[in-house]
């Protein structure tokens, strides 16, 4: 194992055991069987839209259109498929085609127009949800029985299928970002877009496919919830906007982009999903859930903030510089002379 | 001397950087009413002397007396009240505001008026330069030197006691530095030192009273302008004792002129250059040498394909194509940035992967990198360039800077090139490790590569080149070859030149697209194009169908107009400082939730005050909840260092789910009295639109003529130079966001008066219509520039574009689809209208 990441990418593992025995010291029913059975498949679900979220990320932007990407690949699936078994192949066509294309228009406008990946997303999020009301004509539709069993049931009668499907799909991510030319080029695009350039690696081509495939992973989430709840809400994803963020900060993926592990994400959804089970199991509204996943964000990212702010106030306090924040910094044009070194930092 | 007569004294000065002393047991004064140049090659000291006397460098030893005070600790702000200007080579100016603002903001204000007058003042100022620059311009369109003149046009204008200009003339054209002369001649009549700093021996001879040169980070002496020559004080600066020994340079330079040119470029021009022609051999090195700033660097990383240029490069007889690192890379031209921590390190990653990121592809099977041959290959990478690191997964952060360079030279060499063009290759590295890269670097060229050094160090020059370049305001203006190769030629040539820049400012067509363009930058086009697709839809609406010209529609919409209004306007305070507020509408479901409890004709079981008791206190509660969601929000962002989408999404998420812990449905109904204050109309139209444009007004007045304004938009502009102009940067942005709060208090008596009861998802939609409705307004997410005029004219488009699909009978899809496109046209279009920026 490589030494450099255990720190960074591990400690969420360590609050996620934390989080389950808090729960269960509070009321050992939330690590019975039956909580744990609930909540896995919304883990798995919220893993699989994570997995996207960590891929903008990673490339320094943040995607705020995963709750209306959820709902359109749910209601395009649904409605193409329109509760019939040999449908579901067509609706998980036209589900992962429409996200795609936002994904893609998401990329255009960030890359070629510079609209910031904060509006261009927000926009898009729009147009999906506009889609949605659209596409659905403002009911919702029902998913076929065959893919319903198929979320329902458990492989080995053991594991929710929903949670192998996640399994797998971060393993095959994290294996392709880690271990092949594609990935590691794509992290270094992320972690310095502009030596990425300057070594030759086409880092806009790896910006827009980076929408395009983390929308596709939102879109796989609404598939899979529409599969699972059966009959979803059309407007169903709004909860896993900051269920990703969260997972991906958690996790320990800097939001300044760059290197960034999809497996320390998934355990950043493992704890959210838990802490949302732990609030429903003592008997707390969903809203009281709202609270405290937006309460995990703050401190643990506030936490972080605060640290690096008194270290870097001592530093410019030293040269009598003033509190700039990180990224006016790191947008400011280079000096055109030498660098003194001390001299910014 | 007599002390009163001193106007700067820095005395036993000494400065380290990582690698390199910069500065050792230097003194250096300056007389008042004395124009004093400081002289020195590159690497001298200069600027870090300069910038030690102004405060932005503290000296690791030594003392600096500005005007008989002595300064405790470096900083600008005191140095600048103690009189002292500086003129750097990258001006401090404020890109998104106007030339007019940037002036008033860094001049004291005993000296600048009124902000109302500042056009007329800049222009005064400005004037005797003979050059156009409307006061109104914003920085950021101004051409690089049009953005010095005003930065020294500022720093005079603060009549300064101590006036520091850096290389000014590098940007200059000849009228220009006769001006420039004659205004720092004018100076010095009124009793006031200018310490001129520069390569351009000529110039120097002509302005200054004394000169001192510096070499090596030590002075060479002071002396009478009249007593030294040009001769005399080249032979100062040059001389540098040589301590490091270079490999063998090509041994058969005569009979290498035969073979076949490796690379040829031939008339290649870009920005900083034009019309530079050379060839290349294989096995040569070839260096670029010049003043700073004379187009060489520009020259060299447009052949890397990172700046752009036309003309025609060939490689091996095969044209390659401009402007394109990928397409460069792959032809096999490699280069080495100047700027290692912003253009080659991957700081976070591991020694291994920043060494085979170039040639990831040779060590991969099927698209899989192939761990052990890449291992090995990086292995014997550390081996031979004898790199010192702990291990291949030591993060390279924590590498020295030499090791560091080494390691993006393997990086290079991994990609076997057949072209390297190293830029600065041992700038910031130690004595021991620039031996080994100049031996890299050799080794590279006999290998069959050729090699382009750019270095700012003759001696390196004359050391490692076959042939130089030496580059003159964008031209290559001399060339030595084989033993002409020297330390002496290169600066003589460098410093001696005369070539003056040529400038195309009065040919600049403004072709009816520029103009379009600058109107679609500019403040108010986006207003003016808003109010017209306004009216347009209107007529389409009334033509569609008549009901929409009533007074009772027109009515009822702006009523949902003044909510929006309010929410848009705090949106854009934000939006401003370059921050933006997601919690915006939340906040606003929360506060009318609360109010549903407190502002009440029916008592609450649990709180139990109604009426004028409740109406009192749940103001004093709303206004309190309000200010310290801002707060925490600014907190969150400015001393925690949150980005501000998270930690205002995560605050409205926790904002939202109180909402709907206290109601998790819709009830507890609003005192009659305050919904109908809210509905009241004075004719058809309602109080609270007249409020809300007085707000619009009252804001856009102070934004654009009141110090807060001008601050809030620098520190969104840039945080960075706001602080060095002595503005309180953290007070400004969280102030902004308590105030973007405060304002929601009264979106939500907009809510409360439309619905009537406490809804804890009725303010929902309304963030990201606020979003939209300011972008729609012009304002930069990035901070620094927008109108509250247009945020107002953003809303009405938006509640414009709603209220005709609904009469149009479209469904709701139309109007979240109208939202998405105007917000994402408008900022495409805005965004791509402000990236083409003016060059000259």
């Amino acid at each position: 194992m490589r030494s450099w990441r255990l720190p960074r990418f591990s400690g969420i593992w360590l609050g996620t055991a934390a989080i389950f025995l808090i729960g269960f010291l509070i009321n050992p029913r939330t690590v019975s069987e039956s909580t744990v059975y609930s909540m896995l498949p919304f883990f798995a679900i919220l893993a699989i839209a994570a997995i996207g979220q960590t891929l903008v990320v990673m490339q320094r932007g943040l995607d705020l259109s995963v709750a209306g990407a959820i709902a359109a690949g749910a209601v395009a699936f649904t409605k193409t498929a329109n509760v019939n078994d040999e449908g579901i192949v067509a609706g998980i066509v036209v589900a992962l085609a429409v996200v795609a294309l936002a994904g893609l228009i998401t990329g255009i406008a960030v890359t070629r127009f510079h609209v910031t990946p904060l509006v261009a997303t927000l926009a898009i999020n729009a147009l999906l949800l506009a889609f949605v009301n659209w596409y659905s004509r403002g009911f919702p539709t029902g998913a076929p029985d065959a893919i319903n069993q198929f979320a329902l049931g458990r492989a080995l009668g053991l594991v929710p299928n929903l949670v192998v499907i996640a399994i797998v799909l971060v393993l095959i991510s994290h294996f392709l970002l880690r271990s092949t030319v594609i990935g590691r080029r794509f992290t270094a695009s992320g972690e310095n877009p502009r030596a990425a350039r300057a070594a030759g690696i086409p880092v806009i081509r790896y910006q827009v496919a980076t929408y395009v495939i983390a929308s596709l992973f939102y879109g796989v989430a609404g598939i899979l919830l529409a599969a699972f709840i059966k009959t979803p809400p059309i407007f169903s994803g709004t909860t896993y906007l900051l269920g990703t963020v969260a997972a991906v900060v958690l996790g320990g993926t800097a939001l300044t982009g760059g290197i960034g592990s999809i497996i320390a994400t998934t355990g950043g959804a493992l704890f959210m999903s838990q802490l949302g089970a732990i609030v429903l199991g003592i008997g707390l509204p969903t809203s009281a859930q709202q609270v405290l996943q937006a309460s995990a964000i703050i401190l643990v990212v506030g936490l972080r903030g605060v640290y690096w702010t008194g270290a870097r106030d001592r530093l410019r306090s030293m040269f009598g510089g003033t509190n700039v924040q990180a990224e006016t910094a790191a947008a400011a044009p280079p000096p055109r002379t030498a660098p003194p070194p001390s001299d910014s930092s | 001397m007599d002390p009163a007569r001193i106007a700067l004294s820095l005395t036993g000065v000494s400065k380290t950087f990582p690698g390199v002393v910069a500065l050792r047991d230097v003194s250096f004064e300056v007389e008042a009413g004395e124009i004093h140049a400081l002289v020195g090659g590159n690497g001298a000291g200069k600027s870090t002397l300069m910038g030690i006397a102004a405060g932005s460098t503290s000296p690791d030893s030594g003392r600096v007396e500005i005007g008989g005070e002595v300064m405790l600790s470096a900083s600008p702000v005191r140095a600048r009240q103690l009189g002292l200007a500086i003129v750097r080579q990258n001006p401090a100016l404020l890109p998104d505001l106007s030339v007019a603002e940037n002036m008033w903001l860094g001049v004291r204000p005993q000296l600048r008026g009124g902000i109302g007058a500042a056009g007329e003042w800049a222009r005064r100022q400005l004037q005797p330069w003979g050059i156009p620059i409307d006061p109104g311009t914003r920085i950021v369109d101004l051409s690089l030197h049009r953005q010095f003149i005003v930065e020294i046009a500022k720093a005079i204008a603060i009549e300064p006691s101590i006036l520091v200009l850096d290389e000014p003339t590098e940007h200059l054209t000849a009228p220009e530095i006769d001006q420039l002369f004659e205004r720092v001649r004018a100076v010095r009549e009124r009793g006031g030192s200018v310490v001129y700093i520069s390569h351009r021996i000529p110039e120097v001879k002509r302005i200054a009273d004394r000169i001192t040169v510096l070499r090596d980070g030590e002075t060479r002496g002071t002396y009478e302008n009249a007593a030294v020559s040009e001769d005399d004080i080249v032979r100062l600066i040059v001389g540098r004792a040589v301590e490091t020994v270079f490999p063998p340079k090509r041994a058969d330079a005569a009979e290498a002129e035969e073979t076949a040119p490796l690379m040829i470029v031939d008339e290649l021009s870009g920005d900083g250059f034009s019309g530079v022609s050379m060839s290349l051999q294989p096995g040569e090195i070839v260096g670029l040498a010049g003043v700073e700033g004379n187009g060489q660097r520009e020259f060299l990383r447009s052949l890397a394909g990172l700046e752009p240029a036309r003309g025609s490069v060939l490689l091996a007889d095969r044209s390659l194509k401009l402007n394109d690192p990928t397409a460069m890379r792959n032809a096999g031209v490699s280069y080495l940035p100047q700027d290692r921590q912003a253009e080659a390190l991957l700081l976070n990653m591991p020694v291994r992967d920043n060494m085979s990121l170039g040639s990831l592809a040779i060590f991969a099977r099927l698209g899989v990198v192939q761990r052990r041959a890449e291992a090995h290959a990086v292995a014997g990478q550390i081996g031979s360039l004898d790199i010192k690191t702990p291990s291949q997964e030591t993060e390279i952060r924590a590498l020295s800077g030499g090791n560091q360079q080494k390691v993006m030279l393997a990086r290079n060499a991994l990609g076997e090139p057949r072209v390297l063009l190293a830029e600065e290759p041992t700038q910031g590295v130690d004595a021991g490790a620039r031996v080994e890269i100049y031996r890299i670097l050799r080794g590279s060229a006999d290998g069959g590569a050729g090699v382009v050094v750019l270095s700012s160090d003759e001696i390196e020059l004359e050391g490692l080149c076959d042939r130089v370049l030496i580059f003159s305001r964008g031209r290559v203006v001399r060339e030595l070859v084989g033993p002409a190769v020297t330390e002496h030629k290169i600066q003589e040539a460098a410093l001696r030149a005369t070539q003056l820049r040529e400038r195309q400012d009065a040919a600049m067509e403004r072709t009816g697209r520029t103009r379009l363009r600058d109107f679609v930058r500019g403040d108010y086009g986006p207003s003016v194009i808003l109010a017209l697709a306004i009216v347009l839809l209107g007529i389409y609406a009334t033509w569609v169908n008549p009901s929409y010209l009533t007074e009772r529609n027109f009515g009822g919409v702006l009523q949902l107009l003044a909510a929006l209004t309010f929410v848009s306007v705090g949106q854009l305070i934000v939006m401003l400082t370059g921050g933006i507020d997601l919690s915006v509408g939340a906040l606003t479901g929360f506060i009318a939730v609360v109010a549903s409890f407190i502002i009440v004709d029916q008592p609450d079981r649990v709180i139990g005050l109604a009426g004028t008791a409740g109406l009192v206190a749940g103001l004093v509660l709303i206004i309190g909840i309000a200010l310290g969601t801002g707060l925490l929000n600014g907190l969150l962002v400015r001393k925690a260092l949150i980005t501000p989408v998270v930690a205002t999404l995560a605050v409205s998420i926790a904002v939202g789910g109180l909402a709907l812990w206290l109601r998790p449905t819709p009830g507890g109904l609003i005192q009659s009295g305050v919904t109908e204050l809210v509905r009241t109309r004075v004719g058809f139209i309602p109080i609270a639109v007249i409020l809300a444009i007085g707000l619009v007004l009252l804001l856009e007045f102070l934004l654009r003529r009141r110090a807060w304004g001008l601050e809030l938009r620098a520190s969104g502009s840039s945080a960075e130079v706001a602080g060095r102009l002595g503005i309180p940067v953290n007070r400004r942005v969280i102030g902004a966001y308590m105030l973007c709060s405060l304002i929601m208090v009264l979106a939500a008596f907009m809510l409360m008066g439309q619905i009537g009861v406490g809804d804890a998802s009725s303010g929902v939609s309304y963030t990201l219509a606020s979003i939209g409705a300011v972008v729609l307004g012009g304002a930069s997410i990035f901070g620094g520039r927008g109108s509250f005029i247009g945020a107002l004219l953003g809303a009405a488009t938006l509640q414009q574009a709603t209220t005709v699909t609904s009469f149009l009978r479209l469904d709701s899809s139309a109007t979240f689809l109208l939202l998405g496109l105007l917000t994402l046209g408008a900022a495409a279009i805005y965004s791509t209208a402000r990236h083409t920026r003016v060059r000259a």
